[in-house]
Formats: C-alpha cells, structure tokens, sequence
C-alpha cells in the first residue's frame, strides 16, 4: 500500500522511539534539552472530534438521502441535490473561517452557556466556555462539511437496492415512512461503511479543525473545552518545531498514527461495503 | 356492496406516448381465480399493476377510463389504503433478505395492526405458511434468513407474507414463472384453497397453467382483450383464432 | 378507515415533514456561509476595489486592506502546475488499467491509488517537505505544486477510468477492426468519444486543487511582499492566505480572509458551474 509514504515518516519515530512511552503524559514542553512531548490529547482529541462529527452526520445524512430519493419531486429535488453537491466541493477553509467567525460566537452564547449555566454537573459541559472555540464548535462544523460526502455515497447506496424490494414493501400497502424504515434496515451495513469512510477523512482533516477547536495542548471531555487534535497540532506546530530536535519526530509520530487509525478505518468501511454489495444482489 | 370484486371500463394506458392498453373492460367476481393470459409484452402486467395503483410510480404513464375495486373508484382513494387491500406479489421473489423467515411474514400483520398480541402474530405466521404448504418445511428454522431457501420456497415466502396481510384481493404475476414443478403444484393448489377467503386475479403466459386454476380467463393480446369467459368454455370453444393459436402455442 | 390506518398515515405525513425540516437545517449553513462571505466580503471589496486583485497583503497594524495578489497567482500557477504534473500520469495509467485489466500492474495500481485517496492530506504536506522542501532549502512554489499534485492524482484517476470506461465496446471494436494499435485508437477515437467526461474531470480535480488547504501548508511559503518570485521560490496560495489570516487576531488580516473567501468562493462557483454544464452535455 502506501507504505512508501510510511516509510518517510518512519525514521523520525525510530529516532524518537521515547516518544511512545511518554504517549501517556500529555505534558509537552519543548525547552531543547528537556524536551518532553507527550500525544495523549492530541489523540483523545482527534478520537474525540471525529467521533462526535461522524455521528452528528449519520442522522443528517440518512435524512437527506431520504428526503432526495423519495420525499421530493424532480424540481425541488435536483435544486436540493445540487445544493449538497455545492457543499460538498465547498473549500474547507470557508467552513473553518465561517466556523470561527460566526459559529463559534453563537453556540458560544446561546447554546455552550447556557447548557454550563443550567446543567454544569453533567460532565461533558462542565467547563466554562470562554471562546466558543472548543470540541463541540469542531464537531459540528466538521459534521456539516462531511454530510455531503456520506450523503453522496448513501444515494450510490440507495440506487443500488433492487427495484423488487421497493416493489415489495408499498405491494404490503406500507406507508411512505414506513418504506423508509424497511429501506434503511437493507442499507445498514452500507451506512455503517460509509460512516466509517466518513471518519476516516474526519481524522485527516485539518483546516476546520484548526480554526474550531481552540488549538490547546490540554486533555479533557468536556464539549466546551478547547483542545488539540492530531492535525491541528502539526498546523499549529509545525513551523516552531524547526527549530528543536524532537519537536519534529513527534509530529512525524503522530502523522504516522493519524495515518495508521486513518487507513484501518478506510479498509474495514470499503470491505464492507464490498461484502453488502454481493449481498443485496443475491 | 357490489357483486364485483373489480370492475374495469374502458380502461387506456400508454407509457411515454406508447400505447399498452387500449380499451379494456373486465368484471371479475368475489372469490374467483381470474386468469389473465397472453403473450409476453401483451400489458399484462401493467393491467394488474393499474388494479393497485403501482402505476402510480411509473414514469410518463397516462391512465384513462374507470376502475372500481370492492366497489370504490381506485383514483379517489387513498392508494395505500387501497394496497393493504389488494395485494401484490411480483413475478421475481423479493422475501427482504435482512429479516428472518417469520419477520417476513410477520411483517404486514405488524405493520397493520392485526395481530393484537405476540400469540395472534404467531397464529397468522402459521396459518399463513401453512396455507402455501410451507409450514413444514420451515417450522423449525423460522429464525433462519430467506437466502437458506430455495427459489420456489421464497416464493411461497413471499405468498405467505401477503396473505398474512390478510388482504381482500390477491394479485399474482406470473407467480410460478421462475419455479419447478413441484412447487408450481404446491402453489397452485394452495390457490384452489384460498379462493374461499378472497378474490384471486393473476396473470400467467402458460396457457396450461390457466386451465389448471382458473374460472375466469381473459386473453390480453395487443392492448385489448380479444376473449374471455367461464375457463371451460374458452378453452373447450375458443371463439377467436387468437386464442386459438395462443393455446396451441402459436403465439 | 379505521382509526388505526388513519394513525398510520398521519405519522407518515408527519416524519416526512420532519425530515424535510432536517434538511432543510443540513443545508442552512451554506446560506449562512454565503451571507456571511457577501456581507463581510463585500465590504472588503468595497473598500479595496479593484486593487484587491493586484496589491500586496497589507502589514498587522496597516489601515489599508490592500490586497491578495500573492495568493491568486500562487493559487492559479500552483494548481496549474499540479494538474499538469498529475493528469497525465493518472491518464497513462487509467489508460493502461483499461485497456489490460487482467494484468498485475493493473491491479496493484488500482488498489495502490485508491488507497492514495485515504491518505490525510497533512501528511502529503509533512512527506512533500522532507522530501523536496528540506532537499531545495526552502518552500516554493513549486513543492506545493507538488503536494498538490499528489492529492489530485487518485481523484484524476477516477474520473479518468470512468471517461474511459465510458467509451462504448461498439466503438472500441470499431477501431480495432480498423485495425489501429490501441495507441492510436485512444489518440484518435477514445479521447474524442470521451472528450467531454475527460474535460469535466480534469476541470473538477482543478476545482479541488484549487481549494485544498492542507497540502500547501508547509510547501508553498507564505510570499507577502511580492507577486511572484519564482518557481523554485515560496510563494502563496488562496486557501492558505485565508487559514493564517483567520488565526491571526489582527483585526485588518480578518477583513482581509473574508475579502479572500468571498473571492474564493466565486471562483469556486463559476467552475462549478462550467463542470456541470460540461456534464450535462456528455452523452453516454
């Protein structure tokens, strides 16, 4: 596979073997010598806000498919697709900028606040938003920039049920939801894999995510808090990592995770999705 | 309450400008096995198709002329409501692969509502099954998913399914058309059975087949029904040559 | 109907209302993300007129918005440099995967491209600066080119087996039994039959060049004080202007990224739009 690219990072982890032992502690500080770097919340952080934007997706995009292929008809239909399709192609820069400047602000005061005002003993919002630029300000805005995508696979998906089955389920006189739920139930594994697809490329996604997520080497679950992930982490640390010995390795270490947990979640989503398609046709 | 199970008049439909049906008229009576024959490609499908709305879902169709089902007219009710009552079951087996053998059948008893308790639904799930003579066959695996049988089983699957919709009109197309032999027997003396309980309108291209089950017979050839009648008159005097060289297998 | 079926249709009605609503919410941002570009935006433009094309970034604490010109040419140059680096090898191969699909290049090459996709772009970015950026001594332009031209490839090969594919067996036995080598049949029968598909992709993998942050982030530099330098000298792209000015807490870089974006996303539009005209025309 892409072992080649493996490969280029590899010699930094070998020379920064140390570094997987202190992947525990997430204390780094690069003073030259003492430099102690540790990736835990970078980590949790990337896990975390793909995670959470995945399964903010998964009801957005199951909704549009529906909505796309059998709610609508051929006008308002094609002006919807083309509007996910826009979206889609849309430059995730605009999504960051559009995150930071007019998003983060608003959850900020009517959503974070709020939730920490009246329900702060519930952990996750347990800390006081201070800048709007937090875990649940990038979940989300990644959530929206990633329906397009798994919304585009789940209609390749929905073409892909045989005509019968349809067929079969309104001949039963069920109602157009309750089609839907019989639909859904043959497409499962499908979502499933494109979900996992869908993560695979949250993970990998750095400009929303730098501009939302506050960029703050602090481990923590709260949705009101900043943090790091993985790649924002490399944007934000890149350039100063120059200039020390182990800065860099370790940024390569976590380039080399990110691709590992990247590419795992790819190949088991597109293997799946191989498996459901042999199914469906039996 | 009309004697008639359905009655059409002067029934046209033509898809995308192409005309299928050009005229038709039929009365089909309560609890009868209906027969509709031809030739492949002679609208016998779609004439099923329009006694429940499926039309409704075909593009650049164009239906004129009156259909009346159980005395209403087809057009101003609701189509669903009208689908739980006359059922479909299509030519190509379709038991939804993701359920189990008893979910499939279990399905449209769920969904409207007549099974009141988990032992009303299994009683239907048996009657059901054992009304397509695949009661024992599949008692014992009835959490087993529909690949595990064979393409005669999941068709009397798919028959089972819609009887357990418990529906007033039963719509087969070209039930047996991909079976063997031995389950086309299974199925057709199953029909002979059901006929008590509802009105059976199916569409076949063997003529021998139409002999063995029905009472009425129509043959649909180019849009238009050039014979119909009681199955012993039509197939002891065909009065048309057309139905003539269709029985010998001319056409 | 009974109480029960009339239940049944209500709650149909009812969630499919509830999910057009949801929809509707999925795809509210897009028109707040466009308000926002033309208020903001706008107002740069206004502002800077039409010397936003062509002046330099202003500096931190400047009152005058200045301009971008760094980064259209360094966005316009690099992504060119990317497609014309990455189309021909992803044609080439797209080439030779359809027209030998059994052999064992042919399939490693599909599975080793394909999973090229999956690759987070930052990495692209982190590998192309070891490799080249490291190598030359500085960013530049053309590094970006080249992490660029890595992210395009696996997009470009898609559309271009599918292009390909599309040409019917009809006519590829047309052109054999004219007896032309496979060569010449793609020369001249393949690539005119599939013109259209084959156009569209190459102009979809520029609308993605063009908007890829991530890659150039560590590969083009980031040029302020003049237009161009070079190839082999850093330079600046769009995407990129618009990523550190939107961290940065100046207020004047602020109005700047939404002056930029505004510009980005017309530019991203109109070539939207031409693919999809493109497209519609493709007769298959």
């Amino acid at each position: 596979m892409s072992l080649f690219i493996t490969y280029q990072s590899a010699p930094s982890l070998i020379r920064f073997g140390v570094d997987l032992l202190s992947s525990t502690v997430w204390r780094p500080a690069d003073d030259p010598e003492l430099e102690k770097y540790g990736l835990l919340a970078p980590v949790v952080g990337s896990l975390y806000v793909s995670v959470l934007a995945t399964l903010i997706t998964f009801p957005l995009s199951v909704t549009l498919t529906f909505t796309i292929t059998e709610i609508l008809h051929k006008r308002l239909r094609d002006f919807l697709r083309s509007i996910v399709e826009i979206m889609g192609g849309l430059p995730t820069v605009v999504y960051g900028l559009w995150g930071s400047t007019v998003l983060a602000p608003y959850l900020r005061d009517f959503i974070m606040q709020p939730l920490y005002d009246h329900l702060g003993f519930i952990p996750i919002f347990s800390c006081k938003p201070v800048s709007g630029y937090s875990i649940l300000t990038a979940s989300l805005v990644l959530a929206i920039a990633s329906t397009p995508y798994v919304t585009a696979l789940l209609i390749e998906g929905y073409n892909m049920i045989p005509a019968k089955y349809k067929e079969g389920i309104i001949c039963l006189g069920a109602t157009k939801y309750e089609t839907f739920k019989l639909l859904y139930g043959l497409l499962k594994p499908y979502v499933i894999a494109s979900l996992l697809l869908s993560l695979s490329r949250a993970l990998g996604e750095t400009t929303i995510v730098a501009l939302t997520v506050g960029n703050a080497m602090k481990l923590t679950l709260c949705l009101f808090d900043s943090t790091h992930t993985i790649p924002s982490l490399i944007a934000s640390q890149f350039e100063s990592a120059r200039l020390y010995t182990y800065a860099m390795p370790t940024l390569f270490a976590g380039g080399l995770l990110l691709l590992l947990i990247s590419l795992g979640a790819s190949y088991v989503g597109i293997k799946k999705m191989y498996d459901w398609r042999s199914k469906i046709h039996v | 309450m009309s004697a008639y199970a359905v009655e059409i008049k002067n029934l046209k439909v033509s898809i995308k400008g192409v005309e299928i049906l050009r005229s038709i008229d039929m009365k089909i009576r309560k609890n009868t096995i209906s027969v509709i024959m031809g030739p492949s490609g002679s609208g016998k499908s779609t004439l099923l198709r329009t006694l429940n709305r499926l039309t409704d879902f075909m593009d650049g169709i164009r239906v004129e002329g009156s259909v009346f089902v159980l005395g209403r007219d087809i057009f101003t009710v609701d189509p669903y409501e009208l689908r739980r009552k006359v059922v479909l079951v299509s030519q190509e087996p379709n038991p939804f692969p993701h359920m189990t053998i008893y979910d499939n059948v279990a399905l449209p008893a769920r969904l409207n509502g007549i099974a009141r308790s988990k032992q009303e639904l299994n009683e239907i799930v048996k009657w059901a099954l054992e009304k397509v003579m695949l009661w024992d066959e599949v008692k014992n695996r009835l959490r087993d998913y529909p690949h595990t049988l064979s393409g005669g089983q999941r068709q009397r699957l798919c028959l089972a399914r819609a009887l357990a919709a418990k529906p007033e009109i039963l719509l087969l197309d070209e039930p047996t058309a991909n079976i063997d032999p031995s389950n086309t027997f299974k199925i057709e003396e199953s029909l002979r059975e059901l006929k008590e309980d509802l009105t059976i309108v199916m569409v076949t291209h063997m003529p021998h087949q139409a002999a063995r089950v029905a009472d009425h017979v129509a043959l649909l050839y180019g849009g238009v029904i050039v014979e119909e009648g009681p199955a012993k008159e039509v197939f002891m005097n065909p009065r048309s040559e057309i139905t003539n060289n269709f029985l010998r297998g001319v056409i | 109907m009974s109480r029960r079926q009339a239940l049944r249709k209500y709650k149909s009605y009812l969630m499919q209302l509830l999910m057009i609503f949801i929809s509707i919410t999925a795809v509210t941002p897009l028109f707040s993300i466009f308000y926002t570009a033309v208020s903001r935006g706008g107002r740069t433009l206004l502002e800077a007129g039409l010397s936003f094309i062509t002046d330099l970034p202003p500096t931190p604490l400047s009152t005058r918005v200045g301009g971008i010109a760094p980064a259209l040419v360094g966005s316009f140059l690099a992504t060119l440099l990317a497609i014309v680096i990455s189309v021909p090898v992803a044609f080439f191969i797209a080439f030779l995967v359809t027209e030998f699909p059994n052999t064992i290049f042919s399939k490693s090459s599909e599975v080793f491209i394909r999973s090229f996709s999956g690759i987070p772009s930052i990495i692209v970015s982190m590998f192309v600066y070891s490799a080249v950026v490291i190598r030359m001594g500085t960013q530049s332009l053309l590094a970006g080119s080249i992490a660029l031209s890595i992210v395009t490839l696996p997009y470009a090969y898609v559309y271009l087996t599918s292009a390909l594919r599309s040409v019917p067996e009809t006519i590829r036995e047309a052109a054999m039994s004219l007896g032309m080598n496979r060569l010449k049949a793609l020369r001249y029968v393949y690539v005119g039959v599939s013109r259209r598909y084959i156009l569209t992709g190459i102009l979809v993998s520029y609308v993605r060049a063009f908007g890829d942050t991530a890659p150039l982030l560590f590969t083009i530099g980031f040029l302020m004080n003049s237009v161009f330098a070079g190839l082999l000298q850093p330079s600046n792209a769009l995407p990129i202007l618009i990523f550190v000015y939107a961290l940065s807490p100046y207020e004047i870089f602020h109005k700047v990224a939404w002056g930029a974006t505004l510009l980005l996303i017309i530019i991203y539009l109109v070539l939207f739009l031409v693919s999809r005209s493109l497209l519609r025309g493709v007769k298959l």
